[in-house]
Order: structure tokens, then C-alpha cells, then sequence
């Protein structure tokens, strides 16, 4: 782990995507919806944690609920399970709304003119309201129902860019799961397999950053180790 | 009359923490400062020092510290190895009752420890039996605050103990008149959380395969832990490993090498370091230490995702049950895991797998530890003894056939 | 060039000693330890130079183990008995042997060992907390049935039906064998049933290392072949009688005093 430099660097890439997206594009573009796909062929949801401004704007959201201390809400045992079809229903949902009603979802590149653009009205407010709220659930509630990044996900397990894990390191002290954005179970659950990159995960890193024990979790790109987990005595 | 019974009391059990400590003193290396730790021990267990700190005590290790740091108190461990005090809790326990519990009952029916008659409240996890049936003794000497601990290690247990830890702050704020401040509970969380780096780093250093420092000697420093200032003793913890990393290495390179042990197994809590003191007699180098009061006491650090109030507690429940690697638990793989690496990283030729007269959860672990340890090729040896020094004798013989065997191995 | 070495087993009764010359045992004594052990490890050492007719310094390592092996000045090092018994085989098991178990009954404590593939201490679990499994519960019995520990294997062997015996306790056994007498039970199967009791409690332990390999006797207590039988019938395996089997500890300590001679004869250690 390298303190919380991960998270510095993300953030910083989020940031610089946020201001380039809001100098650049004024509308949704298809050749948006045709890069981000593409970036997920190669390396998964990788957009969803380095590039994605409505992402960004949650995890705005989230360090301000942290830096009040408010604590978060924890959604029952059954609510996460309906999650999973609940995603997919969304995404058919989208894909039919794409095609066939027309739906150009601004939100994705603009979501600033979205929610503060008084032209429209009470569906920005709800909108606004909507998203901040999900925040106090965990940190990127609405990506663990996106459609875009439920279609990324299905990329997650050929993806280049992989979470490993070594088992016998894991001392099961539940670090990584408090820790990560997308409730992700197996991160922390996990013996047996070294992969670990669940369908939801973002490659936010911040497992690795939380796990103190030495190389029980690692971040791999073409099979080379770009990051190792280890124990903060700074 | 009964004030000439507690004087006795007093003289034996005093006698007794002194010998262990004379023996810690002279059978240690002089690498690094060792006088504080020394200390914390000599004023909790032989002076009997008298103080105005108001305690708030608790047993096992699964009561997090940093809750009670939060209410204004110093935590201090109840778990007690004085083997005049289990003769005394001999009296009021069953006769099968490991002695941990024995000792912690007769210094509490005996009131000379200042650790014990200073202690406000104590609060006790409903772990092991023994546990279990102790909060109806105890009560009778101190106001008693069960701990309830679900057993398994699933999600719903996970939100069952944060709901317990939970009552448990209620509680505290009942009987103390205190509310559990934000502010201080953040505060104890980082105070805490230095030592827990500081015991990092003394353990990096410790199960080193070139270290310097003796398995009694880390003991005594872990142990004492439980019975000094938080703040003070990582303080302290910082000096020592700084005067061990700025020792040189060459002193150790032409004697021959010392046979490589690891300890698992029960608490073993000052002063009952018979067994550790035995083996390095014996001419073993202890190189790791798996046991609740000194190598497992301050391993796991508390890693919260926010400062709330709820997400501390979470961190806590996290760090102080789910990590928790007491065999009183469901399912064992976890400790069998954390023995396997501990004696891959510290390159253990043997394991001394010790176990209370009476310790049930311990008992059951063994046989999936000698399991492990024919797997990874070494010998485990198992001594099975309690506190007092009657069989001295046939633990020193075991352990130097065990040392002669490894020797005899390389 | 012929090499000696000494081996002392100080026992808490008796003391002792075995001479080895190369790859044989040359000879061995014993006397009983009294209370200068010194002295008496003294008179053992002469005894076997006499009767080997060599002077002491061609000893080249005197090993001294068993319980007072520390007070024992003449020794040039010591030895757990565990490992001097484990070493001991090496020479005292008879031919066609390899032990990969030794059941050792002494006078006072009784050791199970168990060996690796290469005769190495695997593991072992030792009963010297009390008489039961161990040749004193033999020698009390014994006593009280007016007859001495040497006959008591013949007089058992021709014992037909055995009596049950229930305490273990070398105390205890003391009283039910009066009661068994009281009974009108006859010597032999008292004895028979003392002896299958000992070897109840000696195969419980023997259990826990389940060996595939041969099993060895050795002590005191592997000369009484009624406990050896006894001991085959509990553990369903062939039991074998080591050569020399009091000396086993003593010869064992011989062994390591030479491979410890020759290892720092090479340099290699000190």
C-alpha cells in the first residue's frame, strides 16, 4: 500500500476527464458510448474508476459524507442479492431505450449540466437528489446498478488489467471489503482461486491500499505485478 | 485473621512474579532497552504500585480497547498466569477449569492487585465456556459487563457483534454517566493504533531470521502491553527497535545456530513463562510467537473506512472478532493458515504447541496444527501443563529432546 | 585403530554403562545408582576399562544421559534419554529389524518414540507422571505376591484366564490384588491380569503414532516377555526384544558421543 497515493492519483485522473468532458462535449456523442465499451475489451471497468464523471461526482459526494463522518447506510442481506437482477433488468432496460426510444444519456459526460441546469427543471432536482442520496448507501451505489457498467463488468473476468489474491496471506480481517465502493464479497471471502475480479469491480484499488498484510492482494496488468498490498507503519 | 491470610497471599504471589522477573532479567540478551517494560511489570505485579487510574478491565482479546480509551478509561487485561492465584481459584472453580480462570479469580477475591481492585467495571466475552460461567463469579467482586460473541464468522455475525458493541457503548454510557464522543473515539482509535505499529515493527524485527531478540524477551515487551499507557508504551516500543536496528549483526555469525522454535497454543501471561523460559534454557532460539497475550495481542491493526462513530465500530468489530484467530471459534482455517505463514516467514524448524490443562478450544486446534506442521515437514510437540512448578522437571526433558531432535534434523 | 566410547544411563535406581568398540558393544555393567552417582559412574567406568583391558584416556568421549546425567562430573557431554534411546536402536535391534517404534519400560518412567524412514525422531510422548506402565507397577505387585520381579514373566505365562484388572494405579493395584486374593485367585492369573493391564496403558500410548515399521522393546522391561506378548495382543503387530535392551540408553549416548567426536573432529561444528 502507498498510503492513500492510489486514491490521489484516481481522483486527480477523474478530476482532469471532468473538466476535459466539460470543455469538449455539450452533448452525448455515440462515439462516447463506442470508446468507453472498447476500453472495457482490453481492461474491464477500468473507465468506471479513472474516467466516468458521474463516478467522479459520487465519490465527491462520498468524501464529504467521510469528512462529516457520517456514517453510511447498510443495505439488508436481501436487498444486495435482488441487486444482481436488478442490474441486468436495467440494462435491457437501457439498450431497448437506446434503440429503440432514442434515450442520449447526458448524465454519463455531463452530469454538471444535468443536475444544475435549470432548463430542466424538477427532473434534474429528483435526479440530483437520487444520486447524491444512493451515496450515503455506499460509494458508487449507482454504478453497482449501471447499465454501461454492468456491460463493462461482463469484460472483468478476460480482462488484462486482474486483482489477484493469495489465499494463505489472507488473515480474513475484513479490511478490503469495508473498503471497497462495490461491497465486492470475494475480495475478502476468497481462499482458494487467485483471481479475483468480480464482475463490479472498478479497479479502485482500494483493497490493496487497506490490506496490511504483504502481498495477500496484488493488481496485475499482463500478468506483471503493478501493485502489492502492504502493511502502513509510516 | 483474614487479613494475615491475604498478607501471605500477597508475600507468595508477590515471590512468585519476582523469580519470573529476575530470570526474564538475567537470561535475556542487553540488546535494547528493556528497563520500562521491566517496570510496568515490576510496579503492576511486585510492587503492587497503588494508583489513581481508573481502570475498566476486560478478558480475552476481543474486547476493543479503543472503546473504553474512549470513555476516559485505561483498559487493562484480567487474564491472570499467577500460579498462587489458581491455587486460590482452585477453591472456587471446578476442578476442570483451565487456570487462567483460576488465577483470575483468586486475585479477585483477594483484592491486592491494584489492576483488579482499581477496576471500575469488567467486561467479559462469552467465549469459551469456562468464559461463559466466569461473569457470575466475577460479578461477585466486580460489576460485570457481558460481552455476547457469535461464534461463526459470517455476514449476519459480522452485524450481530457491531450491534453487540453497540449495546455495549450503551452500557458503558449507563453505568459511567459518559457518552461515547466522536472526537475521543477517534483520538483512542490513532493513540491505539501507534502501538499496534509500533508492534509491527517489533515483530518484523523479532521473527527476523537474524534477530536478536529472545521469544522472552518479546513476550515481556507484548505482555506488558495489557498493563501500561497505551501512548507511553509505543513510545517505548519505537526506541527499542530503533537501539535494534542500529545494533550490528556479527555477534551471531560463528556461534553455532540455535534451533528454531515457534509457540503456539494458549495464553501464556506473566508470570507463567515456565514454558518459554524452559526452551531457551534448553538452548532453543523461540523465533515466533502465535499466542494471544504477546505475538498475536497487537497483530491485526484497526483499518476504518471513515472516522463516524459507526465506522469505527465497524473497523473494531472487523479487527478485534472477525480477525480474531482464537480456536474458540467456529472454523479453524483461519489460524491454521496464519501458524503456516508465520512458520514459513520465520523459518520455524519446530512448533511447541502448548496447551492449558483445561483449555478445550486449544485442545480441538491441535490436532489440525500437527496436521499443518506434517505438511510443511517440521515436528510439533505438544505440553500440556497449567501454572504451578511441580512439573518442571518432565517439561524440561520434553522440550530438550525436542531441541535435540531438531538439532539432530538439520 | 580400535575407537572407544562410554555411555552412562543414570536412572533414578540404577546406573548404567555400555562400552562400544567400532560397530560392536564390547561390554556393559551396572551397579545400583545409590546416592553418589559420581562415584558410582566411577566404578562403572573402571569396572569396563578392566574388563576390556584398556586404560581410560583411550576412551576417546564418555556421554552420560538419564535423569542425573548433569551431576555426573566424568561425562564430557550429556544427552536426553529420548534421543539416546532413539540412537540406541542403531545397534541394539536385533538382526533384520529396522524399529520405526520404540517402547521403552523403565524402572521408573516409560517412553514411546517413534523414528522417520532414516531412524530419526519423528516424535515421542513419555509417562514419567506416574508408576502405572512402568517397572515399578511390576516390581510392587510383584513384592506383594511374595516373588520377585525375575519370575514373575514364567509364573504369568502359565496363567489360562487371567484376572481383570481395573486400577492402574501402582498404589491402588496394591489393594485389589489383596481383594483378588481374598477372592481365591491364583498368583498366576493375578500376575497375568497385572501384566495385560500395563500393557493396556503402554499400547494407549504407543497408538497415538500409528508406525509401519518394525516395533522394538527395549529397557528393564522388554526382558519380561509376558508384557511383550501382552503388548502384541494389544497392538495387533510383532513386538521385538532389543539386544541388550537395560543398556539401550547407555549405548545409545556411546553413538552420540562418537558422532559428535567425529563432527568436530571434521570442523564442522563446535
Amino acid at each position: 500500500m502507498k498510503g492513500r497515493k492510489i486514491t490521489i492519483f484516481r481522483l486527480l485522473c477523474l478530476l482532469v476527464m471532468a473538466v476535459i468532458f466539460m470543455i469538449a462535449f455539450n452533448g452525448f456523442h455515440i462515439a462516447f458510448l463506442i470508446a468507453s465499451l472498447t476500453s472495457a475489451l482490453l481492461l474491464g471497468r477500468i473507465w468506471c474508476g479513472y474516467i466516468c464523471p458521474l463516478g467522479f461526482y459520487q465519490e465527491l459526494i462520498s468524501l464529504l459524507r467521510k469528512k462529516l463522518r457520517i456514517p453510511k447506510i447498510i443495505l439488508p442481506a436481501r436487498m444486495k442479492i435482488m441487486l444482481k437482477p436488478i442490474r441486468y433488468i436495467v440494462l435491457v432496460g437501457f439498450i431497448v431505450g437506446m434503440v429503440a426510444i432514442g434515450t442520449r444519456p447526458l448524465i454519463y459526460i455531463r452530469p454538471d449540466k444535468v443536475f444544475f441546469d435549470s432548463a430542466l427543471g424538477i427532473t434534474s432536482i429528483i435526479l440530483l437528489g437520487a444520486i447524491t442520496g444512493v451515496c450515503f448507501l455506499s460509494e458508487r451505489f449507482f454504478c453497482r446498478i449501471c447499465p454501461l457498467g454492468t456491460a463493462r463488468g461482463f469484460a472483468n473476468k478476460t480482462s488484462l488489467a486482474k486483482i489477484k489474491k493469495k489465499g494463505s496471506a489472507c488473515t480474513h480481517c475484513r479490511a478490503c471489503l469495508e473498503s471497497c465502493p462495490m461491497e465486492i464479497n470475494d475480495i475478502y471471502l476468497e481462499r482458494e482461486k487467485e483471481n479475483v475480479t468480480d464482475s463490479n469491480c472498478i479497479y479502485c484499488m482500494k483493497c490493496i491500499e487497506a490490506c496490511p498484510e504483504k502481498d495477500a492482494l496484488s493488481f496485475t496488468v499482463c500478468s506483471k505485478t503493478v501493485l502489492r498490498s502492504k502493511r502502513n507503519i509510516k | 485473621m483474614i487479613n494475615k491470610a491475604i498478607e501471605r497471599f500477597e508475600r507468595n504471589v508477590v515471590r512468585t512474579a519476582r523469580n519470573t522477573l529476575d530470570e526474564l532479567r538475567s537470561s535475556q540478551n542487553t540488546f535494547g532497552e528493556m528497563e520500562y517494560f521491566y517496570k510496568v511489570l515490576n510496579d503492576t505485579f511486585v510492587d503492587l504500585k497503588k494508583s489513581t487510574i481508573k481502570y475498566i478491565g476486560s478478558y480475552c482479546v476481543m474486547v476493543p480497547d479503543e472503546i473504553i480509551y474512549a470513555y476516559g478509561y485505561r483498559p487493562v487485561r484480567l487474564c491472570a498466569g499467577n500460579s498462587v492465584a489458581a491455587m486460590l481459584g482452585d477453591e472456587i472453580a471446578p476442578r476442570d477449569a483451565c487456570p487462567v480462570l483460576k488465577a483470575s479469580y483468586g486475585f479477585s477475591q483477594m483484592d491486592i492487585l491494584p489492576i483488579y481492585n482499581q477496576c471500575e467495571i469488567a467486561i467479559l466475552p462469552m467465549t469459551c465456556d469456562g468464559k461463559r460461567k466466569s461473569a457470575e463469579i466475577i460479578s461477585d467482586y466486580v460489576p460485570v459487563i457481558p460481552l455476547s460473541i457469535p461464534m461463526e464468522k459470517s455476514e449476519e455475525s459480522f452485524a450481530e457483534m457491531l450491534e453487540n458493541l453497540k449495546s455495549l457503548a450503551k452500557t458503558l454510557s449507563k453505568i459511567t454517566g459518559r457518552k461515547l464522543s466522536n472526537k475521543r473515539l477517534v483520538q483512542s482509535y490513532k493513540d491505539i493504533h501507534q502501538a499496534q505499529k509500533q508492534a509491527f515493527r517489533l515483530n518484523e524485527r523479532f521473527c527476523h531470521t537474524d534477530s536478536h531478540i529472545s521469544g522472552s524477551q518479546y513476550m515481556a515487551i507484548m505482555n506488558s502491553f495489557c498493563y501500561a499507557e497505551p501512548s507511553e508504551w509505543a513510545n517505548k516500543v519505537d526506541e527499542f527497535c530503533n537501539s535494534i536496528d542500529s545494533m550490528t549483526t556479527d555477534s551471531n555469525q560463528k556461534r553455532r545456530k540455535k534451533a528454531r522454535v515457534l509457540i503456539a497454543g494458549s495464553p501464556i501471561t506473566f508470570p507463567n513463562y515456565k514454558v518459554p523460559l524452559l526452551l531457551e534454557q534448553m538452548g532453543a532460539q523461540i523465533v515466533g510467537d502465535e499466542t494471544c497475550m504477546s505475538g498475536r495481542l497487537l497483530y491485526d491493526p484497526v483499518v476504518p473506512d471513515d472516522y463516524s462513530t459507526d465506522g469505527i465500530l465497524r473497523a473494531l468489530t472487523a479487527r478485534y472478532v472477525t480477525a480474531c484467530a482464537c480456536p474458540v471459534f467456529d472454523q479453524l482455517d483461519d489460524q491454521i493458515y496464519r501458524l503456516t505463514e508465520k512458520v514459513k516467514l520465520t523459518k520455524a524448524e519446530g512448533i511447541i504447541y502448548y496447551v492449558l490443562r483445561g483449555c478445550t478450544p486449544y485442545d480441538f486446534e491441535l490436532s489440525k496444527a500437527e496436521e499443518a506442521a506434517e505438511k510443511m515437514g517440521i515436528p510439533l510437540l505438544r505440553v500440556e501443563t497449567d501454572f504451578s512448578l511441580e512439573d518442571t522437571e518432565q517439561v524440561k526433558i520434553r522440550l530438550e529432546a525436542f531441541v535435540e531432535m531438531l538439532e539432530q534434523r538439520r | 585403530m580400535n575407537r572407544y566410547f562410554l555411555g552412562l544411563d543414570a536412572g533414578s535406581t540404577y546406573l548404567k554403562a555400555a562400552l562400544i568398540k567400532g560397530e560392536q558393544v564390547e561390554n556393559t555393567a551396572v551397579l545400583p545408582t545409590g546416592i553418589d552417582c559420581e562415584k558410582t559412574a566411577e566404578s562403572l567406568v573402571e569396572k569396563l576399562c578392566e574388563q576390556a583391558s584398556i586404560t581410560r584416556e583411550e576412551i576417546l568421549v564418555i556421554t552420560a544421559t538419564g535423569y542425573s546425567r548433569r551431576s555426573i562430573g566424568i561425562a564430557d557431554t550429556t544427552i536426553s534419554e529420548i534421543t539416546a534411546h532413539a540412537w540406541g536402536v542403531k545397534l541394539t535391534a536385533p538382526k533384520g529389524i529396522t524399529p520405526r517404534l520404540i517402547i521403552d519400560i523403565g524402572g521408573q518412567d516409560s517412553k514411546i518414540i517413534s523414528l522417520d524412514a532414516s531412524g530419526q525422531i519423528a516424535n515421542f510422548t513419555m509417562n514419567d507422571k506416574c508408576a502405572a506402565g512402568t517397572g515399578k507397577f511390576l516390581e510392587v505387585v510383584a513384592e506383594l505376591l511374595e516373588t520377585s520381579i525375575d519370575e514373575i514373566a514364567d509364573l504369568a505365562a502359565q496363567s489360562n484366564s487371567p484376572c481383570q484388572i481395573n486400577s492402574t494405579c501402582a498404589v491402588f493395584a496394591q489393594t485389589e490384588v489383596i481383594s483378588l486374593l481374598a477372592q481365591k485367585k491364583s498368583r498366576n492369573d493375578i500376575l497375568a491380569g497385572m501384566h495385560l493391564s500395563m500393557a493396556n496403558r503402554i499400547a494407549k500410548l504407543a497408538r497415538k503414532y500409528k508406525s509401519n515399521g518394525d516395533i522394538l522393546m527395549t529397557g528393564g522391561g522388554a526382558k519380561n516377555c509376558a508384557l511383550r506378548i501382552a503388548l502384541e495382543d494389544e497392538l495387533l503387530k510383532d513386538v521385538h526384544e532389543a539386544n541388550y535392551p537395560q543398556f539401550n540408553g547407555a549405548i545409545g549416548a556411546a553413538l552420540i558421543g562418537r558422532n559428535e567426536y567425529d563432527k568436530s573432529a571434521d570442523g564442522s561444528l563446535s
